[in-house]
C-alpha cells in the first residue's frame, strides 16, 4: 500500500514531463514535415489537431493517476479518438496510441524503476492504460458508425416533396 | 528490446530518442492510397457526352488501368504549355515560389489530415515538378537534381488525388508574401486532368445537367414552379401569409436567382422560403427564371469554358425577360462566378441598368458593371433603413454564430453585410476565435465539388479546424446555430456539425430575418419556418411528440424534417 502511494506520488510529480514525452511520441507517428510544423505551432484554433493531442495526452494521464472509471476515462479518450477515426490510419494505429503512454512512464521513471523496484504497482498502473485502451477501442468504433450514419443523414435531408415530385413524368435522357 | 522487468528495460535515453516517423519513400516517389471515403468517384460517360468531353468512359478511381487516351502525356505537356501562355498567373506562380512554408500549416487539410502533400506548397508542387521538369532549362537537363520528375500514370493519380482534396478556398494565399494562390494552381490542374477525361461525377453530373436543364439537378421548368409553388405552402402555414410566386415574368423589375441546393434540401429550402416572403413583404418587383434556374456553377470546378456556358444564361435570361438588374441569393461560389468573372466572361450587360433598391433608393455603384447584387447587401441596406419591422426576440432561443463563407468572405470581401443583419435578427450573436473568421476563413471542408457522401472521410478531415471553432464557442457561450450564406455550406456544414460539435444546426441568414420579422397580416406565429414550434410563443403546450421529427431531438443529428 505504501508503494502504492510512494508510485502514485511520483507520476503525480512528474505528471507533466510524462505527457509530454507521451505527446511528442503520438505527434512522432505522423510525417516528419506534419511533425515540425504541428510542434512548432500553439494555437489551439491554427493548430487544432496537436492541440488536442497535446491537452488529450494530459487529460487522459491524470484521468488513469486518478483511477478515473470507464464513463471518465471515455470522456477522457474522446478528443482524440474522434480525431484519429477519421485521418489515414489503421484501426489499430488509431488507437493505439494509448500503449506509448506505457513507454513514456517508463521513460520518465527509468531510475527510479531501475532494478525491478515498484513492480505490482507498474503492472496495476499498466492495466489501468490497458482499460484507456479499451475505452479508446470503443470510441473509436462509434465514431466509425457514426461517419456512415453521417452519409445517409445527408440523403435524409433532401425533401421527398421536392425530389419525389419536381421532375413528374420526365425521363433523363442516356 | 528486452523484457520489462530486465534492468536494460529502464535505459532511458533509448526511450527519450524519439524521431518523427520518416516517410518510406521521399515524398515525389511515395504513391497514393485510395482509401474509400478519400477520393470521389469519376465522371460518368454519359455526362461527358453531354458536355463533349473527351475521352467519356466508366472506369473506377480503383483500376490500375485508367484507360487514358493514346498519347496522353504530350496532351498534358501541351495543355500545360498553352495555359502557361494564357493565365500569366499560373505561370508566375510556377516560377515564384520560394518555399518559405508559410502557407504550409494553413489548409484545412493539412490541419485535418496531417498528410504533408495537402500543405499548399506541396499541393502546388505537384504540378511545378513536372513543370519544373519540362519547362525550364535546368530541368530540362538534370531532372530531378532540378526537382523536376517524369510524368507518369502514379503523377496523374496523384493529381487526380489532391486536386480534389483542395475546396479551392484560397486560405492559403492569405499567407503567402508572393499572394500565390493555390486555388488557381488547383484550378488548373483540374483542367489538365479534364484533357484526358478524368472528372469527378460530383461536379460532372451537375455540370451536364446545368448544360442541357439550366440548374445542377436537372430539374424542369414545371418542378421548379411545382417546387416554389410547395413551398408557399409552408409559408402559408408558419405565417398565415399567402403569396404569389413570380415565375419567368417579363417586364419585372429584378431577376432573382440562387443555387438550386436551396430547392431540394433542407436547411437549404428554409432560406429558399424566406427570399420569397421577404420580397413579397417589400413589395419587390421580382421574378424567377425557370431557364437561368440556378446560381450555382460547378463549371467554376472544372474548367473556364465549362464556367462561361453556364453562366451565359444569366445574362441572356436577363435581356430575354428584361429586367433592369439581377439579385442573387445566399451562395459562395455562385458569388465568386457572378462577381468575379461574369462581367468579363459573357458581358457587358450594358442592356441592364445600374442596380438601385425599389425598397430604399439606393444605387449599387459597386454593382456598376456586373449589374448584379448579393441578397445580404440588398438586405442589409433594407434594414438599415428600417423597412421591416424586426422582432429579433423571436430568436431569442437561437444563439448563433456565424461561418464566412470561403468565396464571398476571402474571395469577395462581404465580411460586414451578413453580421449587420445577423444581429439586428438576432439578440444573441457570437463571433468564433478571430483566426478562424473573416478572411482568415475555415472552409466547410465540401466546397469545390467535393461535397459528396463518398468523400465522407476526406471531408470530415478537412471541415475539421471549423467545427473545432465551432465546438469552442458552443461550449463557451452556449451556441446552438451556424449561420452560413452558402448553399454549399448549408448542405456540409450540418455534417461537419453533428461531427465535431454536436447539438448545433446549420441555417440560412435570410431564414433567421424572416423567423424574426413582423410581417403584415400574420397569423400568432408559433411555428418558424421549419413548422418548429419556436420556444416562448406559446405553441408548445399544443405540440404532441409526433411533431417534433428533425427538430434537433436528441440523438437525431440534422438528419430528417418534419414533412415526410
Ligand atoms: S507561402 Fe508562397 S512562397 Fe512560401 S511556400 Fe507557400 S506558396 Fe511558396
Ligand atoms: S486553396 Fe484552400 S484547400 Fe486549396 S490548398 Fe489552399 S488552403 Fe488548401
Amino acid at each position: 500500500m505504501v508503494e502504492r502511494a510512494v508510485l502514485l506520488d511520483l507520476l503525480k510529480r512528474r505528471a507533466e514531463a510524462i505527457a509530454t514525452r507521451w505527446y511528442d511520441a503520438v505527434l512522432a507517428e505522423y510525417p516528419e514535415q506534419t511533425y515540425a510544423a504541428w510542434k512548432r505551432e500553439s494555437n489551439r484554433f491554427a493548430n487544432p489537431v496537436g492541440h488536442s493531442l497535446r491537452a488529450g495526452t494530459r487529460t487522459i494521464l491524470d484521468a488513469v493517476l486518478e483511477g478515473a472509471d470507464a464513463e471518465a476515462l471515455r470522456g477522457a479518450v474522446t478528443d482524440i479518438v474522434r480525431i484519429r477515426a477519421v485521418q489515414q490510419m489503421s484501426p489499430s494505429a488509431a488507437v493505439g496510441f494509448v500503449f506509448r503512454l506505457k513507454d513514456a512512464i517508463r521513460a520518465e521513471l527509468g531510475d527510479e524503476l531501475r532494478n525491478g523496484s515498484f513492480r505490482d504497482e507498474m503492472a496495476e498502473m499498466e492495466q489501468r492504460v490497458d482499460a484507456v485502451a479499451l475505452a479508446a477501442f470503443d470510441v473509436f468504433a462509434e465514431q466509425r458508425e457514426l461517419v456512415s450514419e453521417l452519409r445517409i443523414n445527408e440523403l435524409k435531408r433532401n425533401i421527398p416533396w421536392a425530389t419525389g415530385r419536381t421532375n413528374r413524368g420526365v425521363v433523363e435522357p442516356g | 528490446m528486452s523484457r520489462f522487468d530486465e534492468p536494460d528495460y529502464y535505459k532511458k535515453e533509448e526511450l527519450v530518442q524519439i524521431q518523427p516517423k520518416p516517410p518510406r519513400t521521399p515524398w515525389m516517389e511515395t504513391p497514393v492510397d485510395f482509401r474509400p471515403g478519400t477520393y470521389i468517384y469519376p465522371g460518368k460517360a454519359k455526362n461527358l457526352k453531354v458536355l463533349d468531353l473527351p475521352n467519356p468512359r466508366d472506369w473506377a478511381v480503383t483500376d490500375v488501368d485508367w484507360q487514358l487516351p493514346e498519347g496522353w502525356q504530350k496532351t498534358i505537356l501541351e495543355g500545360m504549355a498553352d495555359r502557361l501562355k494564357r493565365f500569366r498567373s499560373f505561370k508566375l506562380f510556377m516560377d515564384i515560389c520560394v518555399r518559405c512554408g508559410a502557407c504550409a500549416d494553413k489548409c484545412h487539410f493539412f490541419i485535418g489530415s496531417g498528410d504533408p502533400k495537402n500543405m499548399p506548397v506541396l499541393r502546388a508542387e505537384l504540378l511545378r515538378s513536372v513543370y519544373r521538369k519540362d519547362f525550364t532549362a535546368l530541368g530540362k537537363v538534370f531532372g530531378k537534381l532540378a526537382g523536376g520528375r517524369e510524368l507518369t500514370v502514379d503523377v496523374l493519380k496523384e493529381w487526380f488525388y489532391y486536386f480534389y482534396q483542395c475546396t479551392e478556398c484560397r486560405r492559403c494565399s492569405v499567407f503567402c508574401p508572393y499572394g500565390i494562390d493555390t486555388a488557381e494552381i488547383t484550378m488548373m490542374g483540374r483542367e489538365l486532368l479534364g484533357l484526358l477525361g478524368l472528372y469527378v461525377n460530383w461536379v460532372i453530373e451537375p455540370v451536364a445537367n446545368c448544360f442541357r436543364t439550366g440548374n445542377h439537378l436537372g430539374i424542369t421548368p414545371h418542378g421548379l414552379a411545382d417546387t416554389l409553388e410547395f413551398m408557399t405552402e409552408d409559408i402559408e402555414e408558419a405565417t398565415g401569409i399567402k403569396i404569389d410566386v413570380p415565375i419567368n415574368k417579363k417586364g419585372a423589375e429584378i431577376l432573382f436567382f440562387t443555387p438550386s441546393g436551396d430547392y431540394v434540401a433542407a436547411p437549404g429550402i428554409y432560406t429558399c422560403m424566406s427570399y420569397m416572403l421577404l420580397f413579397n413583404e417589400l413589395g419587390v418587383d421580382y421574378t424567377w427564371s425557370t431557364y437561368a434556374s440556378d446560381g450555382g456553377n460547378f463549371g467554376l470546378f472544372t474548367s473556364h469554358e465549362a464556367m462561361k456556358r453556364l453562366n451565359a444564361k444569366v445574362y441572356a435570361e436577363a435581356k430575354r425577360l428584361g429586367v433592369k438588374w439581377i439579385m442573387g441569393g445566399e451562395c459562395g461560389h455562385m458569388w465568386r462566378v457572378v462577381n468575379q468573372y461574369m462581367d468579363t466572361m459573357n458581358g457587358p450587360a450594358d442592356f441592364l441598368e445600374v442596380p438601385k433598391s425599389p425598397v430604399t433608393g439606393t444605387v449599387f455603384e459597386n454593382a456598376r458593371s456586373t449589374k448584379a447584387v448579393h441578397i445580404m447587401e440588398f438586405m442589409s441596406d433594407v434594414i438599415r433603413h428600417g423597412k421591416l419591422k424586426l422582432d429579433p426576440s423571436r430568436n431569442d432561443h437561437i444563439r448563433v454564430t456565424f461561418h464566412d463563407s470561403c468565396n464571398p468572405a476571402r474571395a469577395m470581401g462581404i465580411l460586414e453585410e451578413p453580421r449587420y443583419v445577423i444581429r439586428h435578427a438576432c439578440n444573441h450573436f457570437y463571433e468564433m476565435p478571430e483566426n478562424t473568421i473573416r478572411e482568415q476563413t475555415f472552409c466547410c471542408g465540401g466546397g469545390a465539388g467535393l461535397g459528396t457522401d463518398e468523400n465522407m472521410e476526406m471531408r470530415l478531415r478537412g471541415g475539421m479546424p471549423r467545427g473545432n471553432a465551432v465546438r469552442y464557442v458552443q461550449e463557451r457561450y452556449g451556441v446552438n446555430q451556424l449561420a452560413a450564406m452558402c448553399a454549399i455550406d448549408r448542405a456540409t456544414l450540418p455534417t461537419v456539425c453533428d461531427y465535431w460539435a454536436p447539438g448545433v444546426q446549420v441555417t440560412g441568414i435570410s431564414e433567421l430575418v424572416a423567423n424574426a420579422t413582423v410581417f403584415k397580416g400574420e397569423k400568432r406565429r408559433t411555428h418558424n419556418l421549419r413548422l418548429e414550434p419556436i420556444p416562448g410563443m406559446g405553441a408548445e403546450d399544443e405540440e404532441s411528440e409526433a411533431d417534433l421529427v428533425g427538430a434537433g431531438a436528441p440523438g437525431e443529428g440534422q438528419g430528417g424534417m418534419g414533412h415526410e
